[in-house]
């Protein structure tokens, strides 16, 4: 701790220099946080998806609808405890440009088979009554400033088939998950939706599939697309989990891409801090030789330059992280993720922990050069200007 | 002395006495060649993109959709419609005068990939089997023959039979409950359609239980064609249709991916030039100190200002164009040429499959990104540089 005045003397020595440096690192960490934020907010999505039910979807067309007879016979599977259908709606309320989604299910076997959907149970049984009712997700409803009891109007895509295009649904409750960020959906009655359609009767454009024993979700899912595989409507079956990484996977490679950013960032990032370092105790020859003279060893000579370099590594390092952590949750609380039940990320721990084990490794890697030179230090040889 | 003169002689010095400041001179170069490097990657997939969609349309062919429909998959035309459209005019006629034209139907099918065995969709088209060689000049086959109508036989373009599995000649996938048999495979040039695969139209229509068509695309006869058939379809109260020139349209499709893409590479970038800025920064004020005497001694002989501003600008633009170089030399050597797939084809719905290619215009856009952070990185160490009081500066050396 005595050093500490020292090491900040010496970052004071140049400030422009120090004051530079010190951006370039902020600007590199706050490109780290906000990127490994996203990457990891996204493994978060695929972790917090459950293996505890499945996703029935066409295996012809992603997105396609399948019949409702479908749900009968995936009931019939064994292992298989209740099937949820998805009839949408594609609409949009007020302004055009507000687009929402409102899935027709069968709300009572939806909570069966998602358990981390938290409805109180008089709304659920509200829903039961309310032939048009809906459950709102927390944060649509915090969005619009919706409460329970409001009517939402909602001018929907494609026509109904009283030839109207216009839908009223009536708010009767609210749900929310373990992550309320990502309460974003609306559930309405399939049979109130299916019966106003227009065309797309009796379809499904998914199946949830809640079943008795997670260990055997492959085998069921097997089973399910084993009973369709010679009908026109084949299925593909799969865990959450796995049906949202092959929709990501198929985006790109998001991994390698960000990784490789964050490389060339870090890397040039080492250079500088390399060089500012480097030049730092190179003009300081001199200084540091006193410093010895007045009777510091080799070793503290040496610990104070790399002190130097730490201390500017990580103050600087958490000052971009901290920039990030503000600007991640901005970056990702647009209205399209969350109408993908996606909300706001935070950066998580992990990415915190990342940033100070690089920061310091950074910090020991260009300062180690500088270090071992200011250790070899001869003292009659640097006070002579030699 | 003149000021080109001057010029010429203080750049020199300067540029000449870089080796020995290679250490920190190597920041900007690496600083700027990561913001290139990271730049050109990213863009290369967003333009490589649109070079291959762009590809597929061509200038004197149009596609007629429902109206208002984005993109062929959320298209519908019912066959009288079609029936209509193919009689307006402005269309091409073939040697029996009838229309060069096809009536196509897209489905998205998934298949398992050959190199990870994941499911990943692709686009079953449709075509009129008659006119199908007469509107696509450019599609011939390399491999077997042409499929027969009203049997479950398909052509496979050539970069979806390398990436999917059953695909090959022979190969016999399962589409809509069907088994179909590839008897072809063919080469577009490098457009969407190599990543397509495509059966005669009444059949997969039949073997998808649609009565619907999703678009006509047709060839135009001459350069008033366009005009002529659009001004027809518009007046048609019994159509509701668009017509768009296929070049248009597919320019149109790539978009919505490609600006995606570039605003994320532009965003990222922004950022580490801001840094690469700051480091440049560095590098030309200790530059800048470093040579402070030798600076005060020119001013002191008689150079101006100017010439001093100037020479340190020019050393911050050397440095960083040269970073640019090694940036997208890089970004060449790893990815050029490269093959990546993207949800990108029928509406963001089907796998595109296309090349990298890092070319001129992209090298252009990274030597000015590059030499916007050499300008602002040497702006202010410039002003320094002229500053130092001449008398103080050579004191310094006593």
């Amino acid at each position: 701790m005595k050093y500490l005045p020292l090491v900040w003397a010496a970052l004071r020595r140049k400030p422009t220099r120090t004051l530079l440096t010190c951006f370039s690192i902020v600007t590199a960490f706050f490109l780290f946080g906000t990127l490994q934020g996203i990457n990891v907010g996204i493994d978060n999505v695929l972790k917090l998806t459950s293996v505890s039910h499945l996703i029935v979807q066409s295996r012809v067309n992603q997105g396609a609808a399948m019949p409702l007879a479908h749900k009968v016979q995936i009931e019939s599977i064994p292992g298989v405890t209740a099937v949820a259908p998805f009839g949408i709606v594609i609409g949009t309320y007020q302004q055009p440009s507000n687009p929402m989604v409102i899935i027709g299910t069968d709300f009572d076997a939806m909570l069966k088979i998602s358990t981390d959907l938290m409805v109180t149970p008089d709304q659920a049984a509200a829903m039961r009554r309310t032939r048009n009712g809906v459950i709102v997700g927390v944060t649509t409803m915090k969005q619009y400033g919706w409460k329970v009891g409001d009517r939402i109007p909602l001018r929907g895509i494609a026509p109904k088939a009283d030839g109207s295009n216009d839908w009223q649904f009536d708010i009767v409750g609210t749900y929310t998950l373990q992550q309320p960020d990502w309460a974003t959906r609306i559930f309405a009655n399939y049979d109130f939706v299916n019966e106003a359609l227009a065309t797309g009767k009796n379809q499904s454009i998914l199946f949830y599939v809640g079943i008795n024993d997670p260990a055997k979700s492959a085998a069921i899912a097997q089973a399910i697309d084993d009973r369709f595989a010679n009908s026109p409507n084949q299925t593909n079956t799969a865990n959450e989990k796995d049906s949202i990484e092959t929709t990501l996977g198929q985006i790109g490679d998001r991994k390698l891409l960000i990784n490789g950013v964050c490389i060339a960032v870090l890397f040039t990032l080492l250079f500088l801090t390399f060089n500012t370092i480097a030049q730092s105790v190179r003009e300081r020859t001199a200084e540091l030789a006193v410093l010895k003279t007045l009777g510091f060893t080799d070793a503290s000579v040496q610990w104070l330059v790399l002190a130097e370099a730490l201390t500017l590594a990580m103050v600087a390092g958490a000052l971009g992280v901290a920039l990030a952590s503000r600007v991640l949750p901005w970056l990702t609380s647009g209205p399209t993720l969350a109408a993908q039940g996606i909300g706001a990320q935070h950066i998580p721990g992990l990415v915190y922990a990342a940033a100070a084990a690089v920061a310091l490794v950074l910090a020991l890697i260009s300062g180690v050069i500088p270090a071992w030179r200011a250790r070899q230090l001869n003292i009659v040889a640097a006070l002579s200007g030699r | 002395m003149k000021l080109t003169t001057q010029l010429l002689a203080v750049s020199s010095i300067s540029l000449r006495s870089l080796p020995s400041r290679v250490a920190s001179s190597a920041v900007i170069v690496m600083g700027t060649a990561g913001v290139v490097f990271v730049l050109l990657s990213v863009l290369a997939l967003s333009t490589g993109l649109a070079d291959s969609l762009n590809e597929t349309g061509s200038a004197d062919r149009a596609i007629v959709l429902h109206q208002q429909a984005a993109n062929e998959i959320g298209s519908s035309l019912p066959h009288d419609s079609v029936a209509t459209i193919l009689d307006a005019p402005g269309i091409a006629k073939d040697p029996a005068h009838r229309a060069i034209a096809s009536t196509e139907a897209i489905a998205s099918v998934n298949l398992p990939r050959k190199d990870n065995g994941k499911l990943s969709t692709l686009i079953l088209r449709g075509v009129s089997t008659d006119e199908l060689l007469r509107l696509r000049p450019e599609l011939h086959l390399v491999q077997g023959r042409m499929f027969t109508a009203g049997l479950r036989e398909i052509i496979v373009g050539k970069a979806a039979s390398e990436r999917y599995a059953n695909l090959g000649l022979g190969g016999r996938p399962n589409f809509g409950g069907d088994q179909w048999t590839v008897v072809g495979i063919f080469d577009s040039g490098g457009g969407a359609h190599d990543s397509e695969v495509m059966g005669d139209i009444d059949t997969a229509l039949a073997a998808y239980q649609r009565t619907t068509y999703n678009s006509v695309v047709l060839k135009l006869d001459g350069p008033t064609g366009f005009s002529t058939l659009r001004a027809a379809l518009q007046h048609d109260p019994t159509l509701s249709v668009d017509v768009f020139k296929e070049i248009d349209y597919y320019a149109r499709q790539s978009q919505t991916f490609a600006s995606f893409l570039s605003l994320i590479a532009k965003a990222i970038c922004t950022i580490m030039a801001i840094g690469a800025v700051f480091a440049a920064l560095n590098t030309m004020y200790s530059a800048v100190s470093t040579r402070a005497v030798e600076i005060a001694t020119l001013r002191a002989i008689g150079y101006g200002a100017v010439g001093v501003v100037v020479s340190v600008m020019i050393e911050a633009l050397v440095l960083s164009i040269l970073g640019a170089a090694v940036g997208a030399g890089l970004a060449w050597a790893v990815f050029d040429g490269h093959t990546v797939s993207s949800l990108a084809g029928g509406g963001g719905l089907a796998q595109v499959v296309f090349h990298l290619h890092i070319g001129a215009a992209l090298f252009t856009l990274g030597i000015v990104w590059a030499c916007v952070v050499g300008l602002i990185g040497g702006l202010l160490p410039a002003i320094r540089a002229a500053r130092i009081p001449v008398a103080v500066a050579l004191r310094a050396i006593a």
